[in-house]
């Protein structure tokens, strides 16, 4: 009687270990099994809020569950990065990081709330974009050589606009004086908006401005382009030569988004939506609509995300140090 | 194309039954969300964006409108009937408009600014098809010295605003200064006033404080009073404005619209500041200023109309040259980018039949609008008649909801309650909010500008008067200083003589 209990008994444990294995494994294999907090440090409308909500619509589709976008501005980004940092990492909360409050602020300011590196893990990268230097047809130039020497023929007299401190613009500005070692005078507005009003109305002569804010003005004459900040020229803007081609190796601004996770997230969880996110990413309608925003798909998964927050943080603190600017 | 062209293209385009439909819901959303207090057209109008990706841009484009111009319809009749402004352009009506109400004059008030609305709508809505491309080169030729001068005469009008102590109300503009300075500074990215707050990086809310003071306050401030409770159960009179009404406002209606067409065209100076700037005007100009924040109608009929006109013409800058004038127009730009079309000049040759179709839609939902808003003045007069007990905790509840959809944090809503506070301390103290309130907006304009300027001109103070539109603006302000200082020194002057003789 007791041998066949023991055996009953064994049979019993090893079908709870078993069924407790595979719930485990469906548990993960199971994961989304209720809706995704996608928390986006920007209000909603804008270019960055537009391309987490095409995402994540596609996203859920595949994922089976419904990706639930969260706006919480501010603080340059460091609401979201604090609500996120803090949640549970079971996959549940996400961030839609992006590189200026990610790469830009640690050196910006001397105490942050979030370590990026430590307290966030990266999942996957989703778009990015880059700048193209502008300036207002009254300076008469037409190559960034142009612009160089107009400048160092009268030190300080030309305004650039910035999108405030920190920003892809101000940055961007900063690196041109430092390489080229020429004086121009930072003008800071709220944003990309009021700053490229400003070089329209000749109230500031230079703008390192997103594409979105400055295209449809560099087409019709308002604003004069002088050359693209990515690695690659612009399919809208063919005849540009790049910073790199315009004499500056290795001056590359561009801003990306892509999406993190509390530290401590599972590796399958943070694989399967990372694998979710790419797949959104490579269906036409999303290409489409991510491409009306003025951005450019650049899917990449967690680890080139990671290594891409490491060297970035590392570049803009030189930037940074370069121009003088210390943390506050 | 002639403009007859254009406008019957448009024509053709609004009205189609999709876009009439789309007209339709999106103005009684509009109304709707106005009339809930904090609730604002920005939080709706990002929750419906996603909708409107499956339709027509035009469609959509004309729903976001109705949205956008209907909520200035809706937010009077919050500020008009129980004092809280459902938006910042509001707020000059709570002042009249309120104390209309307690007269049991709650219709015609209602019904005044509807047809003022309505009236400035439709003429904005001509000054947008008829003379787009030209008003633009004048935002353009607004710069930081120009929009500097322009805040200063602002900040003169909120001394002018109170019609009590004028030391008191300079002391509110002072505090609604300091208030504005709270968050993180443009130039140099210092935060200030933050107290390590997260949340007050970004300076106060306009929405949070306007609540807190207006509705959180005199809620507080009225349930003390356990007598004069019942005053809107009192007889509530007729309904529509009487001929005096009529033959009293059409002159500020006038005024308030051409005051609001112009406004609304400099991107962020904006709805609010017109209508201020209208009740000053109805203030100096009237016969006998002293009616002014006791029930002149005036009063509501000048800023409504200003604020509604600045509301259409505030789509100039946004869809001409791409430059939002706020944060609900810089979403409607981010709508028109995700559709594929590039806002700019060319934007009325380009896609005609949207700019075109979105102009006459105006038109029509402002139509809709009046249509929709006269007969339910009964219906909101008749909810003034709801028991208090009932009345004023939804009242609060709706805006601490309305506090927290702003950015979905629980710290908007405590900060509605600090300024409850605060504004109840103020009642007690007869200190009026709304000198603070314009403070709170104009001051930090004023100090981004005043420091740009000087940064543009390397510290040379005189680039305010070398620039033409800077130099006449600052002229008014110097005229409007000293309307405001002699009647007293007037005053003062007759008394000493009076004294003298005796």
């Amino acid at each position: 009687m007791t041998i066949t209990n023991f055996r009953v008994a064994g049979r019993g444990l090893a079908l709870a270990a078993a069924t407790l294995v595979l719930a485990a494994g469906t548990a993960i294999a199971a994961f989304p099994e209720k809706p995704i907090r996608l928390i986006v440090p920007f209000a909603p409308g804008g270019g960055t809020d537009a391309v987490a909500r095409i995402v994540g619509e596609a996203m859920s589709a595949s994922l089976g569950q419904q990706i639930i976008v969260e706006n919480k501005p501010g603080a340059a980004g460091n609401i979201a990065l604090e609500t996120v940092a803090k949640a549970a990492p079971d996959g549940y909360t996400l961030l839609l990081g992006f590189s200026t409050s990610l790469t830009v602020n640690p050196s910006l300011y001397k105490s942050n709330p979030v370590d990026v590196q430590k307290d966030l893990a990266p999942v996957a990268l989703l778009v990015s974009a880059q700048y193209v230097l502008v300036v207002n047809p009254k300076v008469n130039v037409s190559t960034v050589a142009e612009l160089v020497a107009k400048a160092k023929a009268e030190p300080g007299k030309l305004n650039y606009a910035s999108g405030g401190k920190g920003t892809p613009l101000h940055l961007g500005a900063e690196m041109l004086k430092s390489q080229a070692k020429i004086d121009m005078v930072q003008i800071a507005y709220r944003g990309g908006g009021p700053a490229s009003k400003s070089v329209m109305a000749n109230e500031t002569q230079v703008l390192f401005g997103s594409f979105p804010s400055t295209l449809p003005k560099i087409q019709d004459g308002s604003l004069k382009a002088l050359a693209v900040t990515g690695p690659k020229r612009s399919p809208s803007l063919p005849d540009l030569p790049t910073m790199e081609e315009s004499g500056y190796p290795g001056f590359i601004v561009t801003s990306w988004y892509g999406f993190l996770a509390p530290a401590g997230t599972p590796k399958p969880v943070i694989d399967k939506l990372g694998a979710a996110a790419a797949a959104a990413l490579a269906k036409e309608d999303v290409k489409k609509k991510i491409e009306a925003t003025g951005q450019d798909i650049q899917s990449g998964d967690a680890a080139m995300l990671a290594s891409l927050i490491k060297q970035d943080i590392a570049r803009w603190r030189k930037v940074l140090n370069d121009a003088g600017i210390q943390p506050e | 194309m002639s403009i007859f062209d254009n406008l019957w293209l448009g024509f053709e385009v609004a009205l189609t039954g999709i876009n009439l439909l789309y007209c339709l819901i999106g103005v009684t959303l509009g109304t709707f969300i106005g009339v809930l207090p904090g609730l604002g057209p920005l939080v709706t109008i990002s929750m419906l964006l996603p909708i409107t990706f499956n339709l027509s841009p035009t469609a959509g484009l004309i729903m976001l409108a109705g949205i956008y111009y209907g909520a200035s319809y809706g937010g009077s009749t919050t500020a008009i009937l129980v004092n809280l402004p459902g938006e910042s352009s509001s707020v000059v009506t709570c002042l009249d408009g309120h104390a209309m109400a307690r007269q049991g004059r709650a219709g015609p008030a209602l019904a005044i600014a509807a047809l003022g609305s309505f009236f400035a709508g439709t003429v904005a809505t001509a000054i947008l098809a008829l003379f787009a491309p030209p008003l633009a080169g004048w935002a353009l030729a607004f710069g930081s010295p120009e929009y500097f001068s322009l805040m200063l005469v602002g900040l003169f009008t909120a001394a002018a605003l109170a019609h009590g102590s004028m030391l008191k109300s300079l002391a509110m503009v002072v505090l609604g200064l300091l208030l504005g300075s709270v968050g993180t500074d443009v130039n140099t990215g210092v935060y200030r006033l933050t107290f390590g707050v997260p949340e007050l990086v970004d300076g106060l809310s306009f929405v949070v404080i306007a609540m807190g003071m207006f509705g959180i306050a005199e809620i507080v401030a009225n349930l003390e009073k356990r007598e004069s409770r019942e005053v809107f159960t009192s007889a509530v009179g007729t309904l529509m404005p009487t001929l005096r009404d009529l033959r009293d406002s059409w002159a500020p209606i006038l005024r308030g619209t051409a005051i609001g067409s112009f406004m609304g065209i400099l991107p962020g100076a904006g709805t609010t500041i017109s209508s201020f700037l209208s009740y000053i005007a109805e203030k100096r100009i009237a016969r006998d200023p002293g009616r002014f924040g006791k029930g002149a109608i005036e009063g509501v009929a000048g800023p409504e109309s200003a604020n509604n006109a600045a509301a259409q013409t505030s789509f100039i800058p946004t869809l001409t040259l791409g430059i939002p004038g706020s944060g609900t127009m810089a979403l409607m730009l981010g709508a028109l980018t995700i559709y594929g079309i590039q806002p700019g000049p060319r934007v009325m040759t380009s896609h005609p039949d949207l700019f075109w179709g979105l102009v006459v839609s105006m038109w029509i939902g402002n139509f809709i609008l009046v249509v929709l808003n006269l007969p339910l003045v009964g219906i909101w007069v008749q909810m003034l008649k709801t028991p208090y007990r009932m009345l004023y905790p939804s009242i609060v509840v709706l805006c601490c909801v309305g506090a927290y959809t702003l950015s979905n944090t629980t710290t908007d809503v405590i900060l509605m309650a600090v300024f409850g506070v605060l504004g109840y301390l103020l009642v007690k103290l007869e200190c009026e909010p709304a000198p603070l309130l314009l403070g709170f907006v104009l001051g930090p304009m004023m100090e981004e500008n005043l420091r740009r300027s000087m940064l543009l001109s390397r510290g040379d103070p005189s680039i305010f008067v070398t620039q033409p539109i800077s130099l006449a603006l600052l002229v008014s302000a110097a005229v409007l200083l000293a309307l405001l200082i002699v009647p007293s020194i007037r005053n003062k002057r007759d008394e000493a003589i009076s004294e003298g003789e005796s």
